[in-house]
């Protein structure tokens, strides 16, 4: 499913046939790599979204992305289609507000709904397998200068399921951070913080 | 996958981004990030959603000492805490009466608080403070097992979109002015309130769940209503009420959601419609209407048939219908008045929309199938009737069956499918 990339120095311009094939838009990203992505998708990211609707932008020439690299654009672009095939077997809600409809949502909404949400949780787990921390950093401020809310939601909820129930060296080594308390301040803190640190070792 | 020591890979996130991640904690590891280093010390601290749980403190055998460490484990969070809070969530079955959570609320109306959810012990009825009130900021209200009391001087919430009351004792009335009080209130649910009897004036509601035992039931200004779901039980106290009652109560319910789109009714909701002097033909149609189901609708009572076909035949886009029944009686089987639907039902009737049909419970008596065959001669464009009879029915699925397949069909692409299992 990689046709989004395309190496060639030359990007295409915008197809703009009536009816024909989807419409796709150009990205160019930091490292120079340039990707044809259908306009659906392209859609998925605010930033792109508010580019092409603000009065008319070229359309002929690719819109250029400098804080997200080649491979997280990659990426983004596989999570964001997969997203969309997943959204369209729900039919649409008639409001923005999730939790009013769903008190009153008929049987056929909700067995949809149940067999979205089983695929979309398949498609998550299998998503981030095998990135390493390093990556999942990238996509998050990939998807967070591209304004893509579900991306970032998902990025987020499992960033903190990485990082629950771990010990707080596991914690510190895992993200990296240099724990710079001296002595008699962590032991402050775990004073001023007695409520929270019940039951936990020091490690 | 080398991490140098040097490469923080979360501190130098956005705060929004740090917020979303610690949001998606349990508090309590959100406040523990408080020792990763002096930037972390107080980042939790800022969070605007706040979620407990007795998952916050370590759990023993004795209740109280658990009680005693949630209310502490609150206490030291909220004290510490800084900036608005916009979301408050607490759900726990371990705090009985006490006085630290009309402090907790006082303190969130200080806060900006804006979505506040209420879950506490079915036991203990705690009264909701007033300081309640005095949260004008909320947007959306939840409670569940306390009871409510509004004082007089209190003017409504604003900007309160979404109200959900489970199980909350409060009287008709009360709720009646908090409704109207509420002019942006969009989303309404009260569930297990009981012997509610509730006139309904909000403007801009758009959907309706109702549960439980309610005496009488009137949407007196709804106007866009998109959908209701509604589960009425009965008692024998009700249903003395409603043998007495000469108000159409069809009209009570639906006259005023002309722009209906969903309707579910559950339990005893068509037999609550049949209640009052009939209305004759109905002022209004219900265009928007596209999915209706019905639960437990007695075919062996007449008046709930015409109660099913004032409904359907009054909204000409139907596009889903789901029945299902509750009619495995004798008396069912031994209907009389067959000829109801020769002569006196509603003829050209056309369903032009209705697509898809699904009958559940089904027992095979012969209102159901009159009901079916009537469907079926004036669906144009059906697609699919699904017909799963009820488990206790065995012997009599082939004598359906067979009634089934004489019935004349108006669309020609209709599937009967006949569930078995």
């Amino acid at each position: 499913m990689a046709n989004g990339e395309n190496q060639n120095p030359n990007p295409n311009p915008i197809e703009a046939t009536p009816g024909a094939a989807a419409r796709t838009i150009t990205l160019k990203t930091a490292d120079g790599e340039i990707f044809e992505v259908e306009e659906a998708v392209a859609m998925e990211f605010g930033t792109v979204k508010s580019f092409f609707e603000d009065d008319a932008v070229s359309a002929t020439k690719p819109m250029p992305l400098p804080n997200v690299s080649g491979s997280a654009l990659s990426r983004v672009i596989t999570y964001c289609r997969r997203s969309l095939e997943i959204r369209s077997m729900i039919p649409p809600a008639t409001s923005e507000d999730a939790t009013a409809a769903e008190a009153v949502q008929g049987e056929g909404d909700l067995e949809a709904e149940k067999a979205a949400k089983q695929e979309r949780k398949e498609f998550e787990a299998e998503f981030l397998k095998d990135e390493s921390n390093e990556d999942v950093k990238e996509l998050i401020l990939a998807a967070n200068y591209l304004n893509i809310k579900e991306l970032l939601d998902f990025l987020c909820r499992s960033v903190a399921l990485r990082i629950q129930n771990k010990s707080v060296e596991y914690a510190r080594k895992f993200f990296g951070i240099e724990g710079d308390y001296t002595p008699e301040e962590e032991a402050q803190i775990r004073q001023e913080y007695a409520w929270a640190f019940e039951g936990v070792d020091e490690d | 996958m080398g991490d140098s020591p040097d490469l923080d890979l979360i501190s130098d996130l956005p705060q929004s981004i740090i917020e979303s991640i610690l949001t998606r904690l349990p508090i309590v590891e959100a406040v523990r990030t408080s020792i990763l280093s002096s930037k972390w010390r107080y980042r939790w601290a800022t969070l605007t959603h706040l979620a407990f749980d007795e998952k916050c403190v370590t759990s023993t055998n004795d209740r109280i000492l658990v009680e005693n460490k949630l209310i502490n484990f609150i206490t030291r969070a909220l004290f510490l805490h800084q900036g608005p809070i916009h979301k408050f969530q607490l759900c726990t079955s371990f705090l009985t009466s006490c006085p630290d959570i009309d402090q907790w609320i006082l303190f969130l109306s200080r806060k900006d608080i804006k979505e506040l959810v209420l879950e506490l012990d079915e036991n203990e009825w705690i009264r909701v403070p007033s300081c309640l009130f005095n949260c004008k900021k909320l947007t959306r209200l939840e409670l569940s097992r306390c009871e409510l009391d509004p004082p007089s001087t209190f003017k409504g919430f604003s900007f309160l979109k979404s109200l959900k009351l489970y199980q909350v004792y409060v009287a008709s009335d009360a709720i009646e002015s908090v409704i109207i009080s509420c002019p942006l209130l969009e989303s309404l649910s009260l569930s297990y309130i009981d012997s509610l009897t509730l006139n309904i004036r909000s403007p801009n509601l758009k959907y309706l769940c109702l549960e439980g035992e309610f005496k009488d039931i009137c949407l007196e200004n709804t106007p866009l209503l998109i959908a209701m779901s509604v589960a009425m039980y009965m008692t024998e106290d009700i249903a003395e009420h409603m043998e007495q009652s000469s108000s159409c109560n069809f009209i009570k319910f639906l006259g005023g959601a002309p722009h209906l789109e969903r309707l579910i009714g559950r339990i005893y909701f068509t037999k609550y419609l049949t209640v009052g002097d009939d209305p004759g033909r109905l002022p209004i149609k219900y265009i928007n209407l596209k999915i209706i189901e019905l639960y437990q609708v007695s075919f062996e009572d007449m008046k709930e048939i015409l109660v099913v076909l004032r409904l359907i035949t009054n909204s000409p886009n139907l596009k889903e219908l789901q029945i299902s029944s509750s009619s495995n009686t004798p008396a069912a089987m031994e209907a009389t008045d067959l000829d109801f639907w020769e002569k006196e039902c509603p003829s050209h009737c056309i369903f032009g929309r209705l697509k898809a049909v699904k009958m559940t419970e089904m027992s095979g008596v012969p209102h159901e199938m009159e009901f079916i065959k009537f469907l079926l001669e004036n669906s144009p464009v059906l697609e699919v009737m699904s017909i799963a009879p009820c488990s206790f029915v065995t012997e009599g699925r082939l004598n359906m069956l067979i009634e089934l397949v004489r019935f004349r069909r108006a669309s020609p692409r209709a599937e009967i499918l006949f569930i078995q299992n």
